[in-house]
């Protein structure tokens, strides 16, 4: 087995060993096991408030990986990431119409508007790309499109809102996972799973979709209905993630780009982006529970230096 | 053993060929036959690159059929398609860090199922593609790192890994300097001798094609002008009307077909007044 992914399921499992036991009251390893065996309020920390949130993260993080990983193959672009079909500014535009157009207590429908926003932004994206088929660059320039129309009426909408809906819908798009709990977690492990499972069944077709067309289509890959079926898996991963914690930024765009060493194969690099994608989100919950601040907002706050070492690191290419 | 019905293998039939309106290729009918080297040649922008991507399926004619084995083309699927034809772009793409290895390997994509295992199949062919191309020592390389003709011999690596019989080429020798594009034109001559794959190359050099192709196709505005053994082919008349360039033809002391000198350019309109020289 690859060791780069040995070692990610290490660090993984070491951020959620300690994202269990930080907190308000600590927990030591003998009270986890504690838990495990009745005591009620080792439980009940564990189970209704950090377990939750802990997997919350764990696979919040791991959608964002793999849709960012679809979506730099599919764009044949190392800097392309999910919020590029318009993910995360059709899901704000969605929150906020429901929070700031539609009177009375909506909370529990942000969710649903999220993801609904986020589907209608990426559709619409495919369906303007489309000139009897779509190419890569069309649809990176349609997606910087529609993200600036959608993020002008976002930002139209909070100008002429209430104020405390406006302050409720940009809470939600700083993007958080703090109130995570099992109901929420279930919805996303439905939505996201199967779309899991079926992305890795098409690693294969990964790899050649960042091939320019002709190769691709002179080795028998179907380019645009795999190119179709890539962007939903990409929707629905991305879609069900800030649906469960917001947008959050740079997760999608870093995870698939510090595991792109490993391998050229999307075989590895699929579960190594999720692993990736799980590490850094839980990794930036845990120190947004130190510092105070919602994980969302600290992602570019690791995201931004990695960039640089990027771009430090390519400076003679 | 049992003769093939037809030695024609690929088949193209007045064919319309062309985007955004504008037809490249005109009404133009080309047999490629079983087990033959086939040299297309003609001047930029007459549409060899466009005839090619018809041929690979890539592009749908506009009008005209094209088959293969009597099979209609636009019948077969991709993956059908590719698991008897291959084709290598001109200038193909393919994402930076890749190694030499992982690029051969995707030549095996129409071969798999979904899920399937790398099988032993896969491996041989791969192991195969590589000796072939003389890249056994540069497989564990990125493609990025390989010079041009290298990297150019890594892609012709990855079709030959596709084990179909057709190999439709888009000016394979166009990166390699002269002794590497000699070797290109007798491995792909080998290939036609010894494993009876069939070729259309596009090339430029007109006397490497007539030294190592069994037949010359002559391309110019869209239409196939010229086709045949490269003897009756290469002719000074052909050459200046197709190519626009005067020159003489010699008997080559080294091969059976002959040798165009060229002189000079003339240029079109020249030509285009001067046919009674």
């Amino acid at each position: 087995m690859n060791r780069g992914l040995v070692l990610l399921v290490l660090l993984v499992l070491i951020v959620a060993a300690l994202s269990l036991s930080w907190g308000d009251r600590g927990l030591a390893p003998q009270d986890i096991l504690a838990a495990l065996h009745g005591d009620p309020i080792a439980a009940t920390i564990l189970g209704t408030v950090r377990a939750p949130r802990v997997a919350t993260a764990l696979l919040v993080g791991a959608c964002l990986g793999v849709a960012g990983a679809i979506t730099q193959a599919v764009m044949r672009n190392p800097l392309a990431e999910p919020g590029l079909l318009g993910i995360n500014s059709g899901a704000s535009l969605g929150v906020a119409l429901l929070v700031i157009g539609v009177e009375g207590a909506v909370g529990h429908l942000m969710p649903l508007a999220g993801f609904a926003g986020a589907a209608l932004a990426a559709t619409a994206i495919y369906a303007l790309a489309w000139r009897g088929g779509t190419s890569s660059i069309r649809l990176i320039l349609v997606g910087i499109g529609i993200g600036a129309a959608t993020g002008a009426l976002t930002s139209l909408l909070t100008v002429f809102g209430d104020i405390r809906d406006v302050q409720r819908a940009i809470a939600w798009m700083a993007g958080s996972i703090y109130n995570a709990d099992w109901t929420k977690l279930r919805w996303l492990a439905v939505w996201s799973l199967p779309a899991f499972a079926i992305t890795c069944c098409l690693a294969r077709d990964l790899d050649l979709s960042a091939f320019d067309d002709d190769v691709g289509g002179a080795l028998g890959l179907p380019l645009q209905a795999m190119r179709a079926v890539l962007i939903a898996l990409c929707t629905l991963l991305a879609g069900a993630s800030v649906a469960a914690a917001g947008p959050i930024g740079f997760v999608g765009l870093l995870a698939p780009q510090l595991v792109r060493g490993l391998s050229s194969r999307h075989a590895i690099r699929l579960p190594a982006a999720a692993l990736c994608g799980a590490l850094l989100l839980a990794g930036a919950d845990l120190v947004g529970r130190l510092v105070q601040l919602p994980a969302g907002l600290l992602t570019p706050l690791i995201g931004v230096p990695f960039i640089g070492l990027l771009l430090w690191g390519r400076r003679n290419d | 053993m049992t003769e093939p019905t037809s030695p024609v293998l690929l088949h193209a039939h007045d064919v319309t060929i062309g985007y955004h309106g504008r037809d490249i290729v005109n009404r133009l009918s080309i047999d490629i036959e079983r087990g033959q080297f086939t040299a297309l040649l003609g001047p930029n922008g007459c549409g060899k690159s466009t005839l090619l991507r018809a041929l690979a399926g890539l592009l749908a004619p506009k009008s005209g059929a094209i088959s293969l084995e009597g099979q209609p083309i636009a019948q077969l699927s991709r993956k059908q398609m590719a698991r008897r034809l291959s084709f290598l772009p001109q200038i193909p793409r393919a994402p930076d860090d890749i190694t030499v290895r992982d690029l051969v390997e995707q030549g095996r994509y129409p071969h798999r199922r979904a899920l399937a295992p790398w099988s032993a199949a896969d491996r041989a062919a791969c192991t195969e593609a590589l000796e072939l191309t003389h890249m056994v020592a540069l497989a564990e390389r990125p493609l990025a790192a390989l010079s041009g003709g290298q990297r150019q011999r890594a892609w012709l690596a990855m079709t030959l890994a596709q084990s179909a019989d057709i190999l439709l080429l888009d000016e394979p020798t166009t990166y390699l300097d002269m002794a590497h594009q000699l070797e290109l034109l007798a491995l792909l001559r080998r290939l036609v001798d010894e494993r009876g794959k069939t070729i259309l190359a596009v090339l430029h050099d007109i006397n490497q094609a007539g030294q190592f192709a069994d037949k010359l196709a002559l391309l110019s505005d869209g239409e196939i002008t010229s086709m045949g053994p490269p003897a009756d082919v290469i002719t000074a008349e052909v050459v200046r009307t197709v190519f626009h360039v005067e020159g003489m033809v010699l008997v080559n002391p080294m091969a059976p077909c002959p040798l165009f000198l060229p002189r000079t350019a003339v240029s079109s309109i020249d030509a285009a007044g001067d046919d009674t020289t």
